[in-house]
C-alpha cells in the first residue's frame, strides 16, 4: 500500500466515558403533572397510574395527567398515599384525612373524619378486607366496613406513633414500618422489633413481603432482610447505592428495586445494579417505586417529577457522554473489540467500552466530516470522508491527495471478498475499483445505474451490488444489471444493502423495502404492508433473523417470518415494531448507513441525536395488552354523559368517541381498532385515540374499541358503549300511530263521507223518480180518468156509458198502483210507522165497513224498513185485503204486526165462514206468495176460522 | 147563491175538466181556474172571492203550499182543498200546516171532488191515519211552544188516535157515540189549529231571530 501519509497516533483526544445514556422516561411539571415530589406511585386495575404529589393527585395514561386539587373533593392537596382495594375503589391519603374514589368522583368516609387532623402515609387492606391507616404521629387506625374504628398507638405495644408502612405475611401477620422499629400483629399481639434485634436503624421507610413470606424492609441505614427470624443486612459497602431508602417495589421474578436518597439500585439477591441521574433519573432523590404490568419500573423522585425506566436493553452515548458528536454516521467494531464511531464533523471515535478516544483533522484524519467507517480483513480502518479517504492502518493514517484520489466524496468503502482490493461509493462520481494502487471509475455511461452511490455489497455469487439514487446495479464480470422501479423497486433512491442469512438482498430505499432472490426482486414492503416508515437508511439482520430497519421515525423491528407466516394484511402488520426514543432510543431520525451489528449480537444505531447500542437479547416482549377506555363522547362539541349507556336524538351530529389504550411502555404505539356495531362489522383500524361519526341515524348500537400494544398483544376486553339513538319524533311509535290513526280516521271519513252521499243521491234519485211518476204519468192518467168521468156526467151516448165507466176503473186502478209504487220508492216513508200508516189508510178505503182490529205491538215507528220489504210486505197486506173484499163474507179482520229482534211476523185474519176454493189457488195468493219470496220470507194459509195468511221473515 | 169555487191547477185539461163539471152543477159554481198562484191572487184582488179553493201542491212559480200561506194569510175565510195525484202525506201534511182544509187525491171522481166540497162546506174534512200520525206527531213535537189555544182537546186527541188506530170515521163516531160530522167537524179543527200551531211556530221563530 502506498504511504501517502504517516502520523502516529499517540495523541487523540480522549474522553472517559462517563456512563451510557439509559433509556429513562422521565415526566414532570411540563408534561401535566401537578408537581415534582412525588410521595406514592400506583397503577389500577384500569390501567391508569396515580400518582400522590405534594400538590395534587394526578391520573395518568401513558399520554395525558389529568390533576385533581381541593376544589374536587380532596381534603388536602398534599397527597401522601394511594391505594386500590379489593373491591377497585381508590383510596386517597392526604396529610389531613382520606378520600376515596367512588364513580369518578373523590368522596369523603364520614366515618373516618377522625383521621382528617392525621397525614396518612399508608394504606392498607388486609386479607379479611379490614382497612389499615397509618399516620405520621397518630399511630396504626383498624377500621372494617362494619364502621369500626379503632387507633392502636405505642401505648397498645406499637413501636412508634409515626408509621411509614404496613404489610401483611402470608400467615395473616401484618407488619408496621415505624421510626421506631418494626411492630408486628399476630392474633391480636403486638411485637416490636428493633436494633437490639438486628436492625441496622429504627428508622423504618417501607415493608415488601416476599413470595417466601420474608420481610425486605426500608431503613434509613441500608437494606433489611427478615427472614427465619434473623435480620440481614445490606449496605452501600455491598452495592446499595444509598443507605437511606425510601421505597422499596418487588419485580415478577422476586427482584427488588431500591429506590434511595442518592439513586435507586436494583437487588437480584446477590448483587447490586445502580441507577443515578448520570443514568437519565430526572433526579436522584427517590421516594416511591412501582413495578408496573408492564414490567417497567416508576420512579417518584423528590423535584424530578416522575422517571419510568424500561431496562438497560438499550444504552445511548451522546457529546455528553465523550462522543465528539450526535450527528453518527457510522460504526465498525475492530478485531481488537474497539468500537470505532464515525460522526460527521467529529471525526472518527474510538470506544473501548468504557473511554471515547477521538481522531480528527488534527489528528491526521484527511476531513472531519465522515460518511462511513469499515474495517477490512487486515484490521485496517477504511474512513470515506466528504474530502477523500483515509486508511489507518496500525495506528497510521493513510491519506490520498487530489491527484491520487480526484474523487472527494467517499460515501461507503467495501473490501471486495477475495481482499484483492475495496470498492468505493462516491457521492456523484460514481464507483471506484480501488486495486494495486490504481483507482478505476465507473460511471452511468459505464452502465451504473446512478452515479450517487450510498451503498457496496457483495452477494456470495461474487457479483457486486451498488446502491444508487437511480436503483440498484449489479456488477459481475465487467457488466451491470440495473434494477429500477422498472424491475419492480418501490423507489429508485437506494439507500443500503444486505445480504440476509438466507442469501437473500434486501434494498432498502427512499419508498419501502425489496427483496431479491434467485435473480429478481420477488418481494417489496412499504407501508402499505404496514412498514412504519418508508424511508429505509439502513438494514440490519440480528442473530435471531430479526431485521432491523433505520428510518426518520426510529428503528424498526421486523420479523420477516412472521411476516410471511400470516395470512392477513392485518395481522402482518403485527410483524413491525417501531422503536422510539419511548423505548429508549437516544433519536428517532437515523442515519444512512449507521447501523451495525457487532460480534455480540448487539445492535448498533446512529442517529441525529447520537448512538444507540442495543441488545435484543435483553429486550423482552410486553406481553401485558394495553387496558382500553372510553375516556369521552362528544355530540355536535359537547361532551356528553355517557355512564351506562348513550341516548341520542336523531339530529345529532358529529358523535365523538375518545378512547385510549393505556400502554405506560409505548403509549404512542397503540393501535386501535373500533367499530359500531349495528351499523358496521367490520372493525377499524386506526393509530388515533378518537374516532368521528358524522350522524347516527336511530337505532341501537355498541361501540366498540380494542388496543393493541407495540408488541402485537391485544387487549383481552373491548371497551364498549351501549348507544340508542332515539328516533325522531316522526318515527315513534306514537307518532307513527297517531299518523295511523288519522289516516284510518280519514280513509274512514271519506269511505263514510261518499257512501252517505251516495245513499243520498239514491234517495234523491228515488224522489225525483217518484214525483216524475206523480207528475207526468200520474198526471196523464188522472186526466184520462176525470175524462171519463166528464164524459158519463155530460150524459153521453148509453152505449158509451160502461167503457167510459170501466176507462175511469182502470185508470184509477193505474194511478192507484203507481201511487204505491211512488209511496214505497220515495225515500221519505222508509220508516216502519209509514208502512203501518199506509196499511191503515189502505184497508179504510177498501174495507170502510169492516170492523180492522190492528195490533201493532211493540213496533217502533221509526225503525227504518229497506224499500223491498216495505213494499212486499204493502203489497201481500194489499193483496190479502183485497181478498177479504173481494171474497169474504167476514165482518171483522185482524191485522197483526210484529218485529222483534230482526224478524218479523204479519198475520191477516178475517172471521169469514169456511174455506173458499178460489182463495187458496186465486191469482192473489199466488202474488202473495211470490211477492213473501221476494223478502226470503214464509208464507202459511190457514183456514180453521175465517182464513189466515201468516208472513214470516227477516227484517234485517 | 151557490158556493163559489175556484182552481188552481197548472194541468189544462185535468183543470177545464174540473171546472166544466163543477160549473155544471146547480149547488157550485166554477168561474175562476187558472194556473197559477199568482193568477189566482190577482183575481181575488179584483173579483169575487171563491169560498172554496182546490190547489194543485206542483205548480209553476210558487207552490201549492206556499200559495195556501198566502192566501190564508189575506183571506183566511177562504176553504183551501189541496189536490194531489199521489197519497203523498207529506205535501199533504206541509199544505194542512200552511191553511188548507183537506185534500184530494186527483183522481178522485168528479162526483166525488163535488162531494168533498159540499162536505167541506158543511164543516166536514178528511184525515187518513198516515196524516192522524203526523199530526200527534206534530203536537207532541211542539208541547213546550204552544199555547192553549193551539192545543188538541181532549175528544180531538181521542179522534186523531182513533184515525192512526186505523179506525173509520163512522167507527170513531160509535166508539164516542157522536155523528161523524162530529168527527169531520173534530177533524176540521184539528187542521185550524195545526195551522194555527204552525203559524205560532213561526212566530216564535220569527221572534227569536231564527227566520
Amino acid at each position: 500500500m502506498k504511504q501517502l501519509f504517516l502520523i502516529l497516533l499517540i495523541v487523540g483526544s480522549g474522553s472517559r466515558c462517563m456512563a451510557q445514556l439509559l433509556p429513562f422516561r422521565s415526566f414532570s411539571i411540563e408534561k401535566g403533572l401537578s408537581q415534582a415530589v412525588v410521595n406514592d406511585l400506583i397503577q389500577d386495575e384500569e390501567g391508569y397510574l396515580w400518582v400522590a404529589t405534594g400538590y395534587g393527585l394526578n391520573r395518568f395514561d401513558g399520554l395525558q395527567f389529568e390533576n385533581y386539587y381541593e376544589e374536587d373533593g380532596l381534603h388536602s392537596n398534599d397527597i401522601r398515599s394511594l391505594f386500590q382495594d379489593s373491591k377497585g375503589r381508590i383510596w386517597i391519603g392526604t396529610s389531613s384525612g382520606l378520600n376515596t374514589i367512588e364513580k369518578d368522583s373523590i368522596v369523603t368516609v364520614p366515618e373516618l373524619a377522625p383521621l382528617e387532623s392525621s397525614a396518612v402515609l399508608e394504606i392498607f387492606e388486609d386479607s379479611r378486607g379490614d382497612f389499615w391507616f397509618a399516620t405520621d404521629g397518630q399511630g396504626v387506625w383498624h377500621y372494617d366496613e362494619r364502621g369500626s374504628l379503632i387507633q392502636y398507638i405505642s401505648v397498645h405495644g406499637l413501636a412508634g406513633n409515626r408509621v411509614r408502612s404496613i404489610s401483611e405475611s402470608t400467615d395473616g401477620t401484618l407488619w408496621f414500618a415505624t421510626r421506631d422499629g418494626l411492630t408486628s400483629l399476630e392474633n391480636g399481639n403486638f411485637r416490636s422489633f428493633t436494633t437490639e434485634d438486628g436492625l441496622p436503624e429504627n428508622k423504618l421507610r417501607d415493608l415488601v413481603i416476599d413470595e417466601d413470606g420474608s420481610l425486605w424492609i426500608a431503613t434509613r441505614n441500608g437494606l433489611s432482610h427478615y427472614a427465619d427470624g434473623t435480620f440481614s443486612n445490606y449496605k452501600e459497602e455491598d452495592g446499595l447505592i444509598n443507605n437511606r431508602i425510601q421505597s422499596l417495589s418487588m419485580d415478577n421474578e422476586g427482584n427488588l428495586w431500591i429506590g434511595t436518597e442518592e439513586g435507586a439500585s436494583y437487588f437480584d439477591g446477590t448483587s447490586f445494579t445502580n441507577y443515578t441521574v448520570e443514568q437519565g433519573l430526572s433526579n436522584d432523590i427517590i421516594y416511591s417505586t412501582l413495578f408496573d404490568r408492564e414490567q417497567n419500573i416508576w420512579f417518584g423522585t423528590f423535584g424530578g417529577g416522575l422517571n419510568a425506566f424500561f431496562g438497560n436493553h438499550f444504552e445511548n452515548y451522546t457529546i455528553e457522554e465523550g462522543l465528539p458528536n450526535n450527528v453518527i454516521t457510522s460504526i465498525t467494531q475492530d478485531q481488537k473489540g474497539n468500537y470505532w464511531i464515525s460522526s460527521y464533523g467529529g471525526g472518527l471515535t474510538r470506544f473501548d467500552g468504557e473511554t471515547f478516544v477521538t481522531f480528527s483533522e488534527n489528528d491526521g484524519l484527511v476531513d472531519n466530516k465522515v460518511y462511513s467507517v469499515t474495517t477490512d480483513s487486515q484490521d485496517r480502518l477504511l474512513v470515506g470522508t466528504r474530502w477523500g479517504l483515509s486508511i489507518i492502518d496500525d495506528n497510521r493514517f493513510y491519506n490520498f491527495d487530489e491527484t491520487e484520489l480526484p474523487y472527494r466524496k467517499i460515501r461507503t468503502v467495501l473490501e471486495s471478498r477475495d481482499q484483492t482490493g475495496y470498492w468505493l461509493g462516491t457521492y456523484g462520481e460514481g464507483v471506484l475499483r480501488f486495486e494495486n494502487n490504481t483507482f478505476t471509475q465507473l460511471l452511468k455511461e459505464d452502465g451504473l445505474a446512478n452515479n450517487m452511490v450510498m451503498a457496496i455489497e457483495e452477494s456470495e455469487d461474487g457479483a457486486c451490488w451498488f446502491a444508487t439514487y437511480g436503483g440498484v446495479s449489479r456488477y459481475k464480470d465487467g457488466e451491470f444489471t440495473n434494477y429500477t422501479i422498472r424491475e419492480g423497486l418501490p423507489n429508485n433512491g437506494v439507500l443500503d444493502i444486505l445480504s440476509d442469512r438466507e442469501g437473500r438482498l434486501w434494498f432498502t430505499t427512499y419508498g419501502g423495502l425489496a427483496v431479491y432472490e434467485n435473480g429478481t426482486i420477488t418481494e417489496t414492503i412499504t407501508t402499505r404492508e404496514g412498514l412504519p416508515d418508508e424511508v429505509g437508511y439502513f438494514i440490519l439482520q440480528d442473530d435471531e433473523g430479526i431485521f432491523w430497519i433505520g428510518t426518520n421515525k426510529g428503528v424498526i423491528r421486523f420479523d420477516y417470518d412472521q411476516y410471511k407466516s400470516v395470512g392477513s394484511p392485518e395481522e402482518q402488520m403485527t410483524a413491525f415494531k417501531l422503536i422510539t426514543q419511548n423505548q429508549g432510543l437516544v433519536a428517532n431520525e437515523m442515519n444512512v448507513g449507521a447501523g451495525f451489528k457487532d460480534r455480540e449480537g448487539n445492535l448498533w444505531f446512529g442517529s441525529v441525536g447520537g448512538l444507540t447500542r442495543f441488545n435484543p437479547g435483553l429486550a423482552r416482549m410486553n406481553d401485558a395488552p394495553p387496558k382500553v377506555h372510553i375516556e369521552n363522547v362528544e355530540v355536535s362539541g359537547e361532551p356528553v354523559e355517557y355512564e351506562g349507556g348513550l341516548k341520542v336524538g336523531s339530529d345529532n351530529h358529529n358523535v365523538r368517541f375518545d378512547f385510549i389504550g393505556i400502554s405506560l411502555s409505548a403509549p404512542n404505539q397503540v393501535v386501535y381498532e373500533y367499530r359500531l356495531k349495528g351499523a358496521e362489522k367490520e372493525w377499524h383500524r386506526t393509530r388515533w385515540p378518537s374516532v368521528r361519526y358524522s350522524t347516527l341515524l336511530p337505532g341501537e348500537y355498541v361501540f366498540q374499541v380494542r388496543a393493541r400494544n407495540s408488541d402485537g398483544f391485544w387487549s383481552v376486553e373491548t371497551a364498549s358503549l351501549n348507544i340508542t339513538v332515539l328516533a325522531p319524533f316522526w318515527m315513534q311509535w306514537w307518532f307513527i300511530l297517531a299518523v295511523l290513526a288519522v289516516i284510518m280516521g280519514i280513509i274512514f271519513f271519506v269511505y263514510h263521507y261518499y257512501r252517505v252521499r251516495k245513499m243520498v243521491e239514491i234517495e234523491r234519485m228515488r224522489v225525483r223518480i217518484a214525483s216524475d211518476l206523480h207528475d207526468d204519468v200520474g198526471s196523464a192518467l188522472t186526466e184520462i180518468a176525470l175524462q171519463s168521468d166528464f164524459l158519463q156526467a155530460t150524459g153521453t151516448d148509453s152505449k158509451l156509458a160502461n167503457p167510459l165507466k170501466q176507462i175511469g176503473i182502470q185508470s184509477r186502478k193505474i194511478v192507484s198502483s203507481l201511487d204505491d209504487i211512488v209511496w214505497s220508492i220515495d225515500a221519505r216513508n222508509d220508516t216502519l210507522g209509514d208502512l203501518t200508516d199506509r196499511m191503515q189508510d189502505y184497508a179504510n178505503n177498501v174495507l170502510p165497513h169492516k170492523e180492522v182490529v190492528y195490533e201493532f205491538d211493540h213496533l217502533d215507528m221509526e225503525e227504518k224498513l229497506t224499500v223491498p220489504l216495505k213494499e212486499n210486505l204493502y203489497l201481500i197486506f194489499k193483496e190479502a185485503i183485497n181478498n177479504i173484499a173481494k171474497h169474504s163474507d167476514a165482518t171483522r179482520v185482524e191485522v197483526i204486526l210484529k218485529n222483534r229482534s230482526g224478524s218479523f211476523d204479519l198475520l191477516i185474519r178475517d172471521n169469514g165462514s169456511g174455506p173458499k176454493p178460489e182463495r187458496k189457488t186465486g191469482h192473489g195468493l199466488r202474488n202473495i206468495k211470490m211477492r213473501a219470496q221476494r223478502i226470503k220470507a214464509n208464507v202459511n194459509f190457514g183456514n180453521e176460522t175465517g182464513f189466515t195468511v201468516h208472513v214470516h221473515g227477516k227484517s234485517r | 147563491m151557490a158556493p163559489v169555487v175556484g182552481i188552481v191547477e197548472d194541468n189544462r185539461k185535468i183543470r177545464d175538466l174540473i171546472q166544466r163539471y163543477l160549473d155544471m152543477q146547480e149547488e157550485l159554481r166554477c168561474p175562476v181556474a187558472v194556473d197559477t198562484v199568482e193568477e189566482m191572487l190577482e183575481h181575488l184582488e179584483e173579483h169575487q172571492r171563491p169560498d172554496v179553493i182546490l190547489m194543485d201542491i206542483q205548480l209553476p212559480g210558487m207552490s201549492g203550499i206556499e200559495g195556501i200561506g198566502i192566501i190564508k194569510e189575506k183571506y183566511p175565510e177562504i176553504e183551501i182543498i189541496m189536490l194531489t195525484v199521489y197519497h203523498d202525506s207529506h205535501k199533504i201534511f206541509d199544505s194542512l200546516c200552511a191553511g188548507a182544509s183537506g185534500y184530494l187525491l186527483k183522481h178522485t171522481s168528479l162526483p166525488e171532488i163535488k162531494d168533498s166540497v159540499l162536505k167541506l162546506l158543511k164543516g166536514g174534512a178528511p184525515m187518513s191515519p198516515q196524516i192522524a200520525r203526523k199530526v200527534i206527531n206534530h203536537f207532541q213535537d211542539n208541547a213546550p211552544k204552544r199555547n192553549a189555544d193551539s192545543e188538541l182537546t181532549p175528544r180531538e186527541h181521542d179522534i186523531v188516535n182513533g184515525l192512526v188506530d186505523g179506525l173509520s170515521y163512522k167507527m170513531i163516531a160509535d166508539r164516542y157515540d157522536i155523528s161523524i160530522d162530529t168527527v169531520r167537524a173534530h177533524i176540521r179543527n184539528i187542521y185550524k189549529k195545526l195551522h194555527v200551531n204552525s203559524k205560532a211556530e213561526v212566530i216564535a221563530k220569527s221572534l227569536k231571530g231564527e227566520i
